[in-house]
């Protein structure tokens, strides 16, 4: 188990190393940073002015290093268009998009669970129809119109919720419904296949036989092996809540990660920007080692490659 | 009664011993989803590609003193405009209609961009294994890593606005699945004895990766393809709502959800017509691409 924690750890330095790599030549070389920080109208004396004084003038490879030096020193150098340090800008936002994100994780896990299971106890029979047919159309709902249409809805017609900023909690619910929502398809397709297998496997029949209560075989029994694949998806679908936080933060005014993201990308701010593409990739890496880790726990099959 | 009739006609293929292609059809003429995407997606295909002789007015010709018409069902609206019009005055179902140009047109370039990548590294990692294997899935992981929406904001609007760029960039960061569906059938085909075959009378790695192995994917890439075209549509209406993808006065779906939001409370029509067109299309790319697996998948044979 040590060792295959191990392995693990090393394969993911390994690829953050090369995703900071790939993060950083990427925006560094899809434009003249120079001439981004000086604006659309600077004259070519101004654009050589801020080269120097930003340092974009030395080689590629020294701004990657000093790049690198400043991840591992927890440095993370100041931002161009914010003019304070990006570290304290992370901080600073970090919680309202940790919120979203678990409290929109929760709305996915709710929700395609308990769909995926109820679709499984009787495939084919309508509840089962209509967990798959919800999962279909939720599949192709863009998060931001379904935002504004539920903005419209229930911020305005019938004005239970607070449709922009992050003040309360009540703030939360419908960034939290949508940006959950999204994933829910996923992990219901997910749960029913599983559940489906595993009901109609022989361990399950035997403690049918042996006269267990229905309810207690369903979570028993049979949830908790069908949740092995489903622990994996989640740790994924954590990722993609901090990447889609970029739009339902800007739907819902919420002060957060994905807001700065997306004023930093306006504000050609490429320092802030390179450290949220590494940052929300760094807590992607992490979960999926964690993920790996605790399946190998629940089932030490997976630890043998 | 259904089963019964599905039991029926399996018993009917097998006394008839139909060939693969006419049980495809007979499969797809009872599949309602496949029939249903495939006629929205076939639809939608030529309104983008003849947008002009269907859009009623000039997308682009603003008309101040017809800012803001309602729609026909409304009051004050007249069939000159269907969907009336939007601030500027221009006819909002010629803006719909120009605007699945764009978003057929990305979901389609950027899907086959993607495809063309994750396919050739899916075929020689699955190919030639070992090392190659091994770099292959650590690109793939380095890939799934990446906040890959976040990344294509920051790309299109360093480089700069455009129809090509959003088709580059969502092409290069939308090739994984189609890498490991690929990856794992050639890993599966590779051992066949018909490859073998086909190496037994002389043909190189080459011939059998493009005339064996490659044919036999056909099916299951369609499928991936459809799938990420789907997603790719949704990242091109993201990206233009947020103003950092297509730029005015080009009619995108998600560009025009971003000019009627600051006027959704008193004209919501505005925000809900593109918004459906875009679920509209991105359901029945998805139902065309269940569809298409279902009616290629292998007969099961009890």
């Amino acid at each position: 188990m040590l060792k295959f924690i191990l392995k693990r750890l090393a394969l993911g330095l390994a690829v953050a190393f090369t995703v900071s790599l790939a993060t950083f030549l990427m925006l560094n070389l899809a434009a003249d940073p120079a001439s981004m920080v000086a604006g659309e109208d600077a004259t070519q004396e101004a654009i050589e002015q801020i080269r120097v004084q930003y340092g974009f003038d030395r080689p590629l490879y020294v701004r990657f290093f000093e790049w690198i030096g400043q991840l591992v020193t927890g440095d993370f150098g100041d931002s161009y268009y914010w003019k304070q340090p990006v570290f304290d800008l992370l901080i600073d936002r970090a919680p309202v998009t940790l919120t979203l994100a678990a409290g929109a994780l929760t709305v996915t896990v709710v929700l395609g669970l308990t769909l995926g299971v109820l679709a499984a106890l009787k495939p084919n029979g309508w509840l089962d129809r209509f967990a798959l047919s919800f999962g279909t159309a939720a599949q192709a709902v863009p998060n931001f119109w379904f935002g504004l249409i539920l903005i419209i809805l229930l911020g305005v017609t019938f004005p239970i919720f607070p449709v922009s900023g992050d003040s309360t909690w009540m703030h939360f619910v419908l960034p939290c419904f949508v940006l959950g929502t999204s994933a829910v398809p996923q992990v219901l397709r997910l749960t029913r296949t599983g559940m489906i297998e595993v009901l109609g496997s022989d361990y399950i029949r035997t403690a049918r036989a042996k006269g267990f209560r229905p309810r207690q075989i369903l979570f028993r029994h049979a949830l908790r092996n069908a949740l092995l694949p489903i622990v994996s998806v989640i740790t994924i679908q954590i990722g993609y809540k901090l990447g889609g936080s970029v739009i339902t933060e800007s739907v819902f005014a919420l002060n957060g990660l994905g807001r700065l993201a997306y004023e930093s990308i306006l504000g050609a701010d490429i320092p802030t920007v390179q450290m949220l593409v590494f940052f929300f990739a760094l807590v992607f890496i992490i979960l999926s080692i964690l993920g790996d880790i605790l399946n190998a726990w629940l089932d030490p099959r997976m630890r043998v490659e | 009664m259904q089963t019964t009739a599905n039991a029926v006609a399996a018993m009917a293929d097998d006394i008839i011993d139909l060939t693969p292609k006419e049980r495809m059809i007979r499969k797809a003429k009872s599949h309602l989803g496949f029939q249903f995407g495939a006629f929205i997606v076939i639809s939608f295909a030529l309104i983008a590609i003849f947008a002009p002789l269907f859009a009623p007015h000039d997308p682009y010709v603003q008309d101040l003193a017809k800012r803001l018409v309602p729609p026909v069902w409304a009051e004050g609206g007249s069939w000159e405009h269907i969907l009336g019009t939007d601030h500027l005055g221009r006819d909002y179902l010629s803006r719909l209609i120009y605007g699945a140009r764009v978003s057929m047109g990305v979901g389609f370039g950027a899907a086959t961009l993607g495809c063309i990548i994750g396919v050739t590294i899916g075929l020689v990692a699955g190919y030639l294994g070992g090392r190659v294997d091994q770099a292959a899935s650590f690109l793939l992981t380095c890939q799934l890593a990446l906040p890959s929406l976040l990344l294509a904001m920051a790309l299109v609007f360093f480089v700069g606005s455009s129809v090509t760029t959003l088709i580059v960039v969502l092409g290069v960061l939308h090739w994984q699945y189609y890498m490991v569906v690929t990856r794992t059938l050639t890993r599966q085909i590779r051992s066949l004895e018909y490859v073998s075959a086909a190496r037994s009378i002389g043909s190189n790695d080459r011939q059998v990766l493009f005339y064996e192995i490659l044919p036999n994917l056909f099916n299951q890439i369609i499928v991936v393809f459809s799938l990420e075209m789907a997603v790719v549509i949704i990242h091109e209406a993201s990206l233009s709502f947020l103003g950092v993808g297509v730029q005015p006065p080009t009619a995108s779906w998600g560009l025009m959800i971003a000019e009627a939001k600051t006027m959704m409370y008193f004209k919501p029509y505005l925000v809900v017509i593109p918004g459906a067109a875009l679920f509209l299309l991105v359901l029945a790319v998805n139902l065309l691409g269940d569809g298409i697996r279902d009616i290629t998948a292998p007969e099961s044979r009890n």
